[in-house]
C-alpha cells in the first residue's frame, strides 16, 4: 500500500476491498497443551475434564487466530477497506485464484481498488505430520540451500516456506489519473479443474494446462506472445511431469523460458501465487529472469522445457505467465503485461 | 440439502414450514461438562447408504459426505446427465468449512507427549506419525468438498473455495453468479458444507461469548430477535444449487425454480468480532444487491434474515433494514432459520438462500420460532413462531461473517413479467 502511494482521505472506501488466498491454521500445539494437560485424570486425557476445566486455558479470541478470513479482515480494517471482502481457501492454487478475482471485481466495477494476494505458513508440527504422512516432505539430511529441487531426476521432496505477498490492483484510469507507478498490467486469468483425483494430479497436467490456455484466450493472446513461465513447480514427481506435459502442449517442444521459485523460497502454499506473480512483474519490469536453482540432472520425463537455471537477462519480457495447482485439483493461471503508456 | 431437519430438500422444508427445531443436546462428542451442550446435529446420516453409484471414497470427513450427498440431489433434480453439460464450462463454488480434525488422537497425543511444562516434540511426531490416518488429514482441507463434487461429476471449470465465516456460502453462490455472468461458466455447482459441532468448535464460540450456554431446554436456547436472545446454537449441514446461465438452461429444458438477481459483497472494515454498531457494512452490501438486481426496496416480499440470536446481531440487523427500506421495513417481513437449525456457519447462506426460493416457489414464509418477548430495539415483523402464507416473488437474504464479511443476495419468481 505504500508502494502504491494510495492517499487514504483521497480514495472511495466504498470502492476499496481485499480479496486474499488463505489456507488451513493448523492448531499450535504449544498454546494448546495446558489445557490439555488440565484435562488429566486417571494419568489419561478426559474429555469431561476438558469440557469443564480446559477452557480457562486458553484466551477469548483463540479461535479468531484460526479463522482463514481473519487475515482479510484485519487488512480491511487497517486500511478501512469497505468494498468486496473474499478469503478463497484452495491451497496451493489460493492466492492465484484471489487476485483473480479481485481483477474480475475491478472488471464489473464493484471496487475500484483491490488489495489482493495471500498469507500464510505451514511451519507447524501438525502440518509437518501431514505432509510427512502424505510423502511430500524432504526426510534426508543434506545441504538445506541444495535439497529443494523441482523437475530433477533426484528431487528428494519439498521444504516449507511461509509468508505474504501482496499486489494492489487498481482500474487503469483511475491509476493514472492519479498518476500512481504502475508496475504492470494484469490481462488475462483462467481457472480449471484437473478432476483427476483429490490425492494425485491428472498425468497429463490437465487442468494447468486448461487454466493456461483459459488465461491466454481471457487476455486475448497466443501461446507465442509469452516471454517467461513461473511455474509452480512443486518438486514432486506427479506434480512436475504433469506441469511440463501441460507446458509442453502449451508452448510445444523447448518453447517459452520457464523458471520456478520454491527452490529458493520453500513451498509456501496459500501465498505461494502471489509470491510468484509479484516475481514475475519485477522479472518483466528488469529484463531479468531469476534462475531455477538447484536444477543438476532434468528428469527425463520433464525433458523438453527450456528451463533457465542460471541468472538470465533478456532483451525484453512483454508478458509472463503464472502457473499455479494443487492438492484436490484446481488450478489457475494469470498473465500480466508490462506497462507502457 | 442435508440440514439438521431433514436429509434431503423436501424433508427439510416441510419440518421448516412446520416450525419444527432441530436443536437438542450434543452426541457427536461427549460435550456434557462444556460450558455449551447443544447443538443442531444431523442425525441418521448413513453415507454409505446414501450415495448412489460407485463408492470408493476413504477418509472422507462430516463435511464432504454433506456436500457430496447435497450435491448428488442438486445435480439429479437439475437433470444434469453426461452430455447436456460442457465439463470445461462447468465449474464448483463453495463457501466450505475445514474438516473436523481427528479430535481423540490429537488429544491423546498431546497429552501424552507433554507431561512436562512444553512438548517433547520427537513424542509428538511418533506419536501422531502411529496414530493419524493420512487420508483422513488431507481432508481437512476446505477446498476438498469442492474437489470430490467437482471429480464426481467432471466439471472441469473454475473450481473456488471461499471461507468468510458465516458468509461464505452465501458469497460462494454470488461469486458462482459472477463467473457465470463473466462467461466463464454456462453451469456453476454453488453453495456450502460445514460442521463445527466439535470439542474445539464449542470451545472458541464459548470463549468468544458467540454461543448461547442457556442449555436445558435445548429447544428453548436460540431465539432470533427475541428480547431474551443471548446467543446462537451451532448446527450442521450442506446446501448445493445448481446456477445455471438462462439461456442454456432453457436451451436444455431445464426446470427453473428462481432466478438469481442481485449480489453484493461488502466489509464492515470495523471489529474482528463485532458488527459495526450502525449496520455501515450491512446497509452497503443490500443497497449493493438491490442495486444490481435492479429492484427497488418495496419489490422486497420477504427477507430471510442472518438472524443469529446475538444481542449484536439482531439489533444491528433490524436498524439496517429500517435504514434501508424506511416504511417498507415493517411491511417485509424478516425471519430467521437459524431459529429452527442452529448456525451452520460456513453452510448457512446458502441453505437460507435455497429457503427463500421454496418460499418464492410454495408461498409459504417458513417461522422465527421461539420468538416470545417483544425487544423495543427489535419491533419488525419477524414471522413470529408460525409460517406464513404470502405470495413471494422478489425475496433477499442476507448473511454477515464474522470479521465483518456481509453479502445479500436476491432471488425472484421465474418466469417473471414486469
Amino acid at each position: 500500500v505504500d508502494d502504491s502511494k494510495l492517499e487514504m482521505d483521497k480514495i472511495d472506501h466504498t470502492q476499496f476491498g481485499t480479496s486474499l488466498g488463505t489456507g488451513l491454521i493448523n492448531s499450535e500445539v504449544e498454546e494448546l497443551r495446558s489445557s490439555i494437560r488440565a484435562a488429566a485424570s486417571n494419568g489419561g486425557f478426559d474429555i469431561k475434564k476438558y469440557g469443564s476445566e480446559g477452557i480457562s486455558h486458553l484466551y477469548p479470541l483463540w479461535l479468531l487466530k484460526y479463522l482463514p478470513n481473519m487475515p482479510a479482515c484485519h487488512i480491511s480494517i487497517f486500511f478501512d477497506a469497505q468494498g468486496p471482502s473474499n478469503s478463497i481457501t484452495t491451497g496451493d492454487t489460493a492466492s492465484i485464484q484471489a487476485i483473480g478475482e479481485g481483477f474480475r471485481v475491478i472488471l464489473r466495477k464493484d471496487a475500484d481498488i483491490m488489495i489482493t494476494g495471500g498469507a500464510g505458513s505451514k511451519i507447524n508440527p501438525l502440518a509437518y505430520v501431514q505432509y510427512y504422512l502424505l510423502g511430500k516432505l524432504v526426510t534426508e539430511d543434506g545441504d538445506s540451500k541444495t535439497v529443494y529441487k523441482v523437475f530433477d531426476r533426484d528431487r528428494k521432496g519439498v521444504i516449507v516456506g511461509e509468508g505474504s505477498g501482496i499486489l494492489v490492483l487498481e482500474e487503469l484510469e483511475s491509476a493514472k489519473a492519479r498518476g500512481a507507478r504502475i508496475h504492470a498490467e494484469l490481462v488475462g486469468f483462467g481457472g480449471a479443474f484437473d478432476a483427476y483425483s483429490v490425492v494425485g494430479v491428472h498425468p497429463e497436467g490437465r487442468g494447468i494446462r486448461d487454466a493456461m490456455g483459459h488465461a491466454l484466450e481471457d487476455a486475448s493472446l497466443s501461446p507465442g506472445d509469452i516471454d517467461l513461465v513461473i511455474a509452480h513447480g512443486l518438486g514432486t514427481k506427479d506434480s512436475d511431469v504433469a506441469e511440463c506435459k501441460a507446458l509442453k502442449t502449451v508452448f510445444g517442444e523447448n518453447g517459452v523460458p520457464v523458471t520456478a521459485l520454491k527452490p529458493m523460497l520453500g513451498y509456501a502454499t496459500s501465498p505461494c501465487g502471489a509470491f510468484e506473480a509479484i516475481t514475475g512483474i519485477l522479472a518483466m519490469n528488469h529484463n531479468r529472469i531469476p534462475p531455477l536453482i538447484n536444477l543438476d540432472e532434468v528428469d527425463s520425463d520433464c525433458s523438453g522445457v527450456n528451463f533457465v537455471t542460471k541468472p538470465t537477462e533478456v532483451a525484453d519480457i512483454r508478458h509472463v505467465l503464472i502457473n499455479a495447482f494443487g492438492f484436490g485439483g484446481q488450478a489457475a493461471s494469470m498473465i500480466f503485461r508490462k506497462y507502457e503508456e | 440439502m442435508v440440514s439438521p431437519l431433514g436429509i434431503g430438500l423436501e424433508a427439510s422444508w416441510k419440518a421448516l414450514c412446520a416450525g419444527t427445531n432441530a436443536i437438542d443436546w450434543i452426541t457427536i462428542f461427549d460435550a456434557s461438562s462444556f460450558p455449551t451442550r447443544i447443538a443442531a446435529e444431523v442425525r441418521d446420516f448413513d453415507f454409505d447408504k446414501l450415495l448412489e453409484g460407485e463408492n470408493s471414497y476413504v477418509g472422507l470427513g462430516r463435511n464432504s459426505q454433506f456436500a457430496l450427498i447435497a450435491s448428488q440431489e442438486a445435480v439429479k433434480d437439475a437433470g444434469l446427465v453426461d452430455g447436456n453439460y460442457d465439463p470445461e464450462k462447468t465449474g464448483v463454488y463453495l463457501g466450505a468449512g475445514e474438516g473436523t480434525m481427528d479430535f481423540k488422537s490429537f488429544f491423546n497425543v498431546l497429552f501424552d507427549s507433554s507431561p512436562d511444562n512444553h512438548v517433547d516434540m520427537q513424542k509428538f511426531f511418533d506419536g501422531f506419525v502411529h496414530s493419524l490416518d493420512k487420508m483422513k488429514e488431507l481432508q481437512q482441507e476446505p477446498n476438498i468438498p469442492a474437489a470430490h463434487i467437482a471429480i464426481r461429476y467432471n466439471a472441469r471449470g473454475i473450481n473456488c473455495n471461499t471461507l468468510t465465516a458465516c458468509a461464505a456460502s452465501s458469497q460462494a453462490t454470488g461469486e458462482a453468479m459472477e463467473i457465470i455472468r463473466h462467461g466463464d461458466a454456462d453451469v456453476m455447482i454453488a453453495g456450502g458444507t460445514h460442521s463445527m459441532i466439535h470439542p474445539f468448535g464449542i470451545m472458541g464460540f464459548n470463549l468468544l461469548t458467540a454461543i448461547t450456554t442457556r442449555n436445558d431446554p435445548p429447544d428453548k436456547a436460540m431465539r432470533p430477535f427475541d428480547l431474551k436472545r443471548d446467543g446462537f446454537v451451532l448446527g450442521e449441514g450442506s446446501s448445493i444449487l445448481i446456477l445455471e446461465e438462462l439461456e442454456h438452461a432453457k436451451a436444455r429444458g431445464a426446470r427453473i425454480y428462481a432466478e438469481l438477481i442481485g449480489y453484493g459483497s461488502t466489509a464492515d472494515a470495523y471489529r474482528a468480532t463485532d458488527s459495526h454498531p450502525e449496520g455501515r457494512g450491512a446497509i452497503a452490501t443490500v443497497r449493493r444487491a438491490l442495486a444490481d438486481a435492479q429492484v427497488a426496496p418495496e419489490e422486497i416480499d420477504y427477507i430471510n434474515a442472518h438472524g443469529t440470536s446475538t444481542v449484536i446481531n439482531d439489533k444491528v440487523e433490524t436498524l439496517a433494514v429500517k435504514e434501508i427500506f424506511g416504511d417498507h421495513a415493517w411491511k417485509v417481513p424478516m425471519s430467521s432459520i437459524k431459529s429452527m437449525l442452529g448456525h451452520l456457519i460456513a453452510a448457512a447462506g446458502a441453505t437460507e438462500l435455497i429457503v427463500c426460493i421454496k418460499a418464492i416457489n410454495d408461498g409459504i414464509i417458513p417461522p422465527t420460532i421461539n420468538y416470545e418477548y417483544e425487544d423495543p430495539e427489535c419491533d419488525l415483523d419477524y414471522v413470529p413462531n408460525v409460517a406464513r402464507k404470502k405470495q413471494v416473488n422478489v425475496v433477499m437474504s442476507n448473511s454477515f461473517g464474522f470479521g465483518g464479511q456481509n453479502v445479500a443476495l436476491i432471488v425472484r419468481r421465474y418466469p417473471w413479467q414486469t
